[in-house]
Order: C-alpha cells, then sequence, then structure tokens
C-alpha cells in the first residue's frame, strides 16, 4: 500500500479482510496503518510516497504479489509505472492514464473530443491577464479553477445572475488568480468553466484494463463547516447507500453516470495509448443542463468517500486482486443494503492554516468508539513517542453503518470520545441533508427531461445579453 | 421595525461593501427611515450612515472583507461599542447593548435579533430569546457567510439559505468554524411577520409566508361569506389573502389598485402626512375594477384606520355601490412591547369600539377570528400580544 491518509487505512482493512499481508510506505506514521501492517505480519515504512527510488527499494525488499496506490501524487509522479517497470501487478494508472486528474484542461478536452455526455463548456489560460479579462468579461455564472490538480483547493465559484453585483464578484475572483494559479506547474495555469448546479455524488470505477465493475456511489460535504458553510476543503464528512446509490440518484441516472464513467475511461486508454488499471471517480452533479454532468475525474478513490464505501463493500480486497490480475469480468462487488455516514475530524485552522492545525495531541478510546459500532480510520495523524500527533489536514474519520440519521448521531457519541487540549471541529450535519438534496434533484431532474423532451441537453437555456462568447 | 445584514468572507480579497448595500436593498420592506453600514478592513471598521432610503447609501471607497447592515427607523446603527460594530431588529436599552459587546453569550431575555461584528474579525449573531425577529444563514458558495433578517437579502446577492437561527441561539463565526450555542429561549413568533411583515418569499418557522397568507384569506372566506361581486386585495399583503379569499367563495377576483413609486410601508411611518403622501403614491385605484360593483377589500390588518379610510373612499369614488372591509388577522388592540410598530391602545382604531365601520366609511368590517390565524399559521407557539393574545412572558 502506498500512501498514508484514512483512505488508505479503509482500503489496507479491506486487504487485511481478504488474507493480505500489507506492508505500507508512507511519510509519517498513521496509527491506523501502523496496526494494520503489524496484525498482518508486515510493516509501516517511512519514506517518501512520491519517490520512485524508495518504492523500488521497498519493492525488492518485500517482493509484494499486488501494489495498491491511494493517493494521486504518487501516480503524477509515475510510482504506478515503476511497480509495473518491476514487474508487480499495479491497482492506479500510470503517470499518462492519470492525466485524467491531474490535468483539469486534458479532461475537458478529451470529454469534447469523444462527445462524452455531461460535459462543461470551458477556456483554458496560460496567461492570468487574459484570464482576468476573459472572467471580467463573460456573462454567467463560472467557475475558475487551477488548470491542475492541487488537493482540492483554489475553486472559486461564482454565482452571477445578479448583473449589479457582477464587478464586484469578478474582480474579486480576478485578483485571486494569481493565488489559485501559484501551485500549478505547467503552460497552462487557468480553466475557467460554467458554472452549473444540483445534488453532487462520486461513482467510483474500478478497472482491469479490459472490464470495468462500479462501487456503490457517495456524496461528499465539500463546505468546512456546519449547515454547509465555510471555504473548500477536501471533503468534512461522506455518505453512501442504500444499497448501490444515494435516495437522490434515480436508476436511470446511476446507469447514465456508468455510462459517462466508463466511456471516459475507454476514452483515457485511447489517447494515453494504455490500459487503464485501478479506479477511476466521476467527481458527478445532477445538473438542470445535462442531468449526470462531470465536475472533476479521480485517478484513485476519494476522500473521504472511501471510508463510506469500502466498508459496505464486503468483497473489497478481493476485487483489488482480481483487478490486479486481469480478473474483474467475473467479479460482483458484495454491497451491504444498509448506508454508511462518515464524519471527519480537523483541527481548528483546517483548511485556512496548515500551521494553526499542526502538532497537536489528540486521545481516544477505540474501544469504546469500536463498542458503539463505529469504525475509526485514521487521516492526517502520526503516532509519534506513543503519542496522537496532528498533521494539519484532516485527522480521524469515523463511520457508522445504519440509517442515515441513527448513523450521524451514533457518530457523535463517537466524537465525544476523542479529546484534545486544542479544538477540533467537524460537521454534525454529515447524514442530516438528504430531503435538500432529494429538493435539488426534483428540480434539476424536472429541467433536464424536458430539455432531452426537445433537444437541448447540454445546451445553456438563460439568454446572455451579449452573447454565449465560450 | 427593520432589517439587518451581516456578511463574512474567507478572505481579505472580497469587498462586501456592495454586497452589503445589494442585502439591505431587499431587507427594506422591513422598516424605513435610516440605514448604515459598517466594514472590517484590518483592524478598523469604516461606516458610512444615512437618513433616507437605501438608494440614498454611498458604497463608493468604502472597503471591507465583512460587515453589518441596518435599514430601519433608528439612525444609531450600526452602533459601535468598544471593539464591535452592532445592528439589531427589535428593542434594546444601552445596558442591553453594552452587555452584548462585552459577552453575546450572557444569558438574558433580549428582545432582539442581533449582529456584531468585532475588531478582530470575528462575526457574532443572535436571535432574541423568544424568536420575536426573523434570522436566517446563508452562504455564498465557499468564500462567504451571510446572514439575514429575511431570506430575501441572501438571494439579492446571489447567496444560498442554509437555515433559519433557531431562537435563543447565538452563531460565533471567524475564519477557523462557525460555532452554535443555544441558550435558553421560548419559542413566540411575532404573528404580524406572517401576517404583513415578511416578504412573501420566506419561509418562518417552517411556515411559508405566501401560503399563510393564502391560508388567512380561505379562512376568512369560511368566516364571513359575504354576498359580494368582486374581491380586491390591498397591495401587497392583502393580495393573496384575496386570492384565498376567492378561490374558497368563488367571488372573482380583480386587482384594483397601481402603485407609484417604491414601497412605502405606511404603517413605519410616523408623520401623519408622510402617512398620508405615502399610502396615496403606494395606491391608484383603476376604476373599472369597482365601477358599479359589491366591493369585498381585504387587507391584512388595520392600525389607526387613517390609510383604510382613504383606500375605502377612493374604492366609493371609483364607483363602488358597496364595500366590506374584511383583515386577515384579528383586531389589534394594544402596543407592542417588543418593537413592532402598533401603537398604544388609545391611538389604534379599535379604541373606538362599535363606530368603526362609520368612521372608516365601509359597509361592513369583519376581523378573522385568533383560532383561525392559529390554524392558517399552523403553529401554536406564536406571539400575539398585540392582538390581546399572549405575550412572551405568558407560559
Amino acid at each position: 500500500m502506498v500512501g498514508e491518509g484514512a483512505r488508505e487505512h479503509a482500503i489496507a482493512e479491506a486487504l487485511a479482510g481478504a488474507e493480505d499481508r500489507v506492508y505500507v510506505l508512507a511519510s509519517y506514521r498513521n496509527p491506523g496503518l501502523a496496526n494494520v501492517a503489524e496484525h498482518t505480519g508486515g510493516q509501516l515504512i517511512l519514506g517518501s510516497i512520491t519517490s520512485q527510488s524508495k518504492v523500488k527499494e521497498i519493492l525488492r525488499g518485500t517482493n509484494p504479489d499486488i501494489v495498491v496506490i491511494g493517493p494521486e501524487d504518487p501516480l503524477f509522479s509515475g510510482v504506478s509505472n515503476t511497480v509495473k517497470e518491476e514487474g508487480i501487478p499495479v491497482i492506479g494508472p500510470s503517470q499518462r492514464c492519470a492525466m485524467i486528474e491531474g490535468s483539469k484542461v486534458w479532461m475537458r478536452e478529451l470529454m469534447w473530443k469523444y462527445k462524452i455526455p455531461g460535459r462543461l463548456r470551458y477556456r483554458k489560460f496560460d496567461s492570468l491577464s487574459e484570464a482576468a479579462s476573459f472572467v471580467r468579461t463573460i456573462q454567467g455564472s463560472i467557475v475558475v479553477k487551477p488548470a491542475e490538480q492541487v488537493g482540492g483547493k483554489g475553486v472559486k465559484v461564482i454565482t452571477d445572475l445578479q448583473a449589479y453585483l457582477s464587478d464586484d464578484k469578478k474582480t474579486s475572483v480576478s485578483s485571486s488568480l494569481e493565488e489559485v494559479s501559484s501551485v500549478v506547474k505547467g503552460k497552462e495555469k487557468i480553466l475557467v468553466e460554467e458554472k452549473v448546479e444540483g445534488p453532487e455524488y462520486t461513482l467510483h470505477a474500478l478497472s482491469d484494463g479490459s472490464s470495468t465493475i462500479f462501487l456503490p456511489l457517495a456524496q461528499d460535504y465539500k463546505h468546512a463547516f456546519d449547515y454547509g458553510v465555510g471555504p473548500e476543503t477536501g471533503g468534512m464528512g461522506s455518505i453512501s447507500g442504500p444499497n448501490d446509490g444515494l435516495p437522490f440518484i434515480d436508476s436511470s441516472e446511476l446507469e447514465a453516470s456508468k455510462e459517462i464513467v466508463k466511456s471516459s475511461l475507454r476514452s483515457v486508454e485511447l489517447e494515453a495509448h494504455e490500459r487503464y488499471v485501478g479506479f477511476m471517480g466521476g467527481q458527478m452533479m445532477l445538473t438542470p443542463i445535462w442531468g449526470p454532468t462531470v465536475i472533476e475525474f479521480y485517478s484513485r478513490m476519494g476522500d473521504p468517500e472511501t471510508a463510506a464505501i469500502v466498508p459496505r463493500v464486503h468483497n473489497f480486497g478481493d476485487l483489488l486482486h482480481l483487478a490486479a490480475f486481469g480478473s474483474l469480468g467475473k467479479a460482483k462487488p458484495e454491497i451491504s443494503q444498509l448506508p454508511t455516514v462518515v464524519k471527519v475530524l480537523a483541527p481548528r485552522g483546517y483548511p485556512i492554516s496548515r500551521a494553526m492545525s499542526t502538532g497537536h495531541k489528540i486521545e481516544l478510546d477505540l474501544r469504546a468508539i469500536q463498542e458503539i459500532g463505529c469504525r475509526v480510520y485514521f487521516g492526517s495523524i502520526s503516532l509519534e513517542g506513543g503519542q496522537l500527533i496532528t498533521q494539519g489536514s484532516r485527522t480521524l474519520e469515523i463511520v457508522a453503518e445504519g440509517d442515515f440519521v441513527d448513523a450521524s448521531m451514533r457518530i457523535e457519541r463517537c466524537i465525544s470520545m476523542v479529546k484534545s487540549d486544542y479544538p477540533l471541529f467537524h460537521r454534525s450535519d454529515v447524514g442530516l441533508t438528504i430531503p435538500e438534496q432529494e429538493r435539488l434533484a426534483t428540480i434539476s431532474r424536472r429541467i433536464y427531461k424536458f430539455k432531452s423532451s426537445n433537444g437541448t441537453l447540454g445546451s445553456l437555456s438563460e439568454f446572455i445579453p451579449q452573447g454565449d462568447n465560450w | 421595525m427593520s432589517g439587518i445584514v451581516g456578511f463574512f468572507a474567507f478572505s481579505d480579497r472580497w469587498n462586501v461593501a456592495r454586497f452589503t448595500y445589494y442585502g439591505l436593498l431587499a431587507l427594506q420592506h422591513r422598516g424605513r427611515g435610516a440605514v448604515g453600514i459598517s466594514l472590517l478592513e484590518g483592524r478598523r471598521f469604516s461606516s458610512s450612515k444615512k437618513t433616507g432610503d437605501v438608494e440614498d447609501l454611498r458604497t463608493d471607497g468604502l472597503r471591507g472583507w465583512a460587515s453589518v447592515g441596518y435599514v430601519g427607523k433608528s439612525d444609531e446603527f450600526p452602533l459601535i461599542i468598544k471593539n464591535s460594530s452592532i445592528v439589531i431588529d427589535g428593542i434594546a436599552d444601552r445596558p442591553s447593548l453594552e452587555s452584548l459587546a462585552e459577552d453575546p453569550l450572557i444569558l438574558n431575555k433580549r428582545k432582539f435579533a442581533f449582529i456584531s461584528l468585532n475588531k478582530e474579525g470575528k462575526l457574532v449573531v443572535g436571535r432574541d430569546y423568544w424568536g420575536l425577529k426573523p434570522l436566517y444563514l446563508g452562504a455564498f458558495g465557499f468564500d462567504m457567510v451571510v446572514v439575514s433578517s429575511e431570506p430575501s437579502a441572501i438571494w439579492a446577492v446571489g447567496g444560498e439559505l442554509r437555515r433559519e437561527i433557531q431562537p435563543g441561539e447565538v452563531l460565533e463565526i471567524d475564519r477557523w468554524g462557525l460555532r452554535s450555542n443555544v441558550l435558553e429561549s421560548r419559542r413566540r413568533v411575532c404573528s404580524l411577520e406572517f401576517v404583513y411583515l415578511s416578504r412573501l418569499d420566506s419561509t418562518l418557522s417552517n411556515a411559508s409566508i405566501y401560503k399563510t397568507r393564502l391560508k388567512l384569506g380561505e379562512l376568512l372566506a369560511m368566516e364571513y361569506p359575504l354576498a359580494a361581486d368582486v374581491v380586491v386585495g390591498v397591495p401587497e399583503t392583502g393580495v393573496p389573502m384575496a386570492l384565498g379569499y376567492s378561490r374558497v367563495s368563488g367571488i372573482p377576483m380583480e386587482l384594483g389598485f397601481v402603485r407609484t413609486g417604491s414601497h412605502v410601508r405606511t404603517m413605519g411611518l410616523e408623520d401623519q402626512f408622510m402617512r398620508l403622501v405615502g399610502a396615496q403614491l403606494k395606491l391608484n385605484p383603476i376604476r373599472e375594477a369597482f365601477d358599479g360593483k359589491k366591493v369585498i377589500l381585504v387587507d391584512d390588518s388595520m392600525v389607526t384606520g387613517n390609510t383604510l379610510r382613504n383606500t375605502v373612499q377612493w374604492v366609493r369614488r371609483s364607483g363602488a355601490t358597496e364595500v366590506h372591509v374584511l383583515l386577515g388577522s384579528p383586531p389589534l388592540i394594544r402596543g407592542c412591547p417588543y418593537g413592532m410598530d402598533v401603537p398604544d391602545s388609545n391611538k389604534l382604531i379599535t379604541s373606538e369600539g362599535e363606530h368603526i365601520e362609520r368612521i372608516v366609511g365601509a359597509n361592513s368590517i369583519h376581523w378573522l377570528s385568533m383560532k383561525a390565524m392559529y390554524e392558517a399559521i399552523g403553529n401554536s407557539d406564536l406571539c400575539t400580544f398585540c392582538m390581546g393574545g399572549r405575550g412572551g412572558e405568558e407560559p
């Protein structure tokens, strides 16, 4: 297992459940991963997860049957290629295939080239000043993103149905372009997309290079604070289920979403001239303009979606083995009927100030939490000298299975058992927002079905005074 | 009566001055006379206050990433006490405002909703002990928190409504989080918010204002099935009530008035002359709706009766053969101790006793019963003090 967060902890436990011996490459001592490694007779090895030489060294030392890569950074830096060169089956796409996540421009170009449904209009910019002038002149609501994946940060959403506030909104955003693009390494710096609305959901596919299976839907909670306010985070919670869906996505929408993710995955293979082996996550939105629409793609599993999904797929570990050996054709995920809810704990300061949120001690009574029937996945937290020390990002993910409201309440009890002399925060509303999501879905559904019936799916319905200058 | 709004951006890059201005514009129906905003930049407030309408407020040159705004009768808000700039809806004496600036979490039976911004960059938002004054939380993307007396201000800037703030709840918002403190409370929502003050697109205590006003009209039709040719609502609040009356009675509804100028709430204007000017500007009758007809005229409530007197006269001069006035709430019989503009008993027309229809010049006047009003709102936790019912203190 390459990676060190809560997602990797969840996947590693599933591998342990498949009776694997788990070795972990991690840049800090995640207590959950260390525990899985120890109990299975493996080992947690500290080192850079993006270092090819470190990876080679560990492969030669441990001689694993399969390698699973959790996060995106090792994929972007070619760890998957390195593992493959060593002749070991690997879950995690090659550097070129991972472009679907690494370059948001590449992703949009691919969707348009292959005419995949659920594609949004966009413009790419090498120059910040050109981007700024486009942002100031484009009519309507937009989303401004860094052109590359930079840890889910830097996205600016501008709702611009109010012409009278247009200048204020766009001035603020164009002045923040420098910040948005500062972490972008490539030539293309900024991506501007049309803004869409509707409930969001994530659909993960697992591909062995010829067959594809789908994991149950999940939804993550992006806003930092309760009731959906505050800055964007990697995700402060998630839900999944019941069965293979979510209450606000109907079966035809699920099937259409599968088609989109599957055809995108095959298009990536055509463009990259390589087989795609690993996870691909479609971060989708049910929009009035298209129905199922792609916001972004992951070249790995989403976090915290993983913590909601993995406990619901009973043969998850086996599926990884089948995918690694190209045998997914015969496989079927065994999905639990009951939903799950995940709440994330983060230290005060996250996501704005890493300095504030790093280096704090926490304590938790794992056994008491398990007695309530919840699981804990350790995230950005390190075991140092017998103490648990926060590493600056999301600390813990607590999972409960059961009806949404009940599961959400049970997690609250668990959270009260996590102690720290530094304030930790979480969202109490995870799992309690289904009625609102159903309402949003109903509105989107009425409009996209109408558009579908009159052949205007994918086109904008609003009047744009100065013409559609996308 | 007033409208209050607060903006809080998660980055200094935002200037919320114009957002605050447009937010206040969308709250102007809650009270008029004065307007003011405070913006925080660095550790300094810059403020602008004006007697007059929101449109008169200049925002050029004002800058800040967080703000509070006020529109209403008082010209003292935003009030800067110690390190905080405070706006309120309701009534507060100086000591209670000072204690608020000192510690917003101190338990007391506040008769006002407030938004307070301090120089350290913390926004504290609280609803009164009874929830008499409405207050809502919203978001503008990942960039801002918006709080407002009504959802209208959140929508006006392109934000999304998140939820109603609960009676007695105090929210503390800073860059690092949002904390909800639920202090002691007793829910007693102001019935006049439902009857006339809140905007038609608001939802209060889980009840849609629009549906409530339709229902008030429907119940008027059940309680007073009068024989008439047309039913006409007095804009704005009387219109959905007339529609409700028409649906149940089968009597056609007509649009009887055209409004001139911006929305003037005559109930909020102190000066007698200005009230008349306001009322006349507000409404001009459409002759064809009334000529030769028996008319049912529906309005939300009657305070001094002056505005309604004139309206009835215009309807008669437009050719109505009979004018029956129906009011979508029980009679107002005493002043409001919680800051609604209901004057003392002796200024209320109900103090005239039996002669009200003669004063107003109507063939008949009927008020909706208390029971029916409760039924229309669908909520038993109401303050009906001004109607002679239960106030905040009664169990």
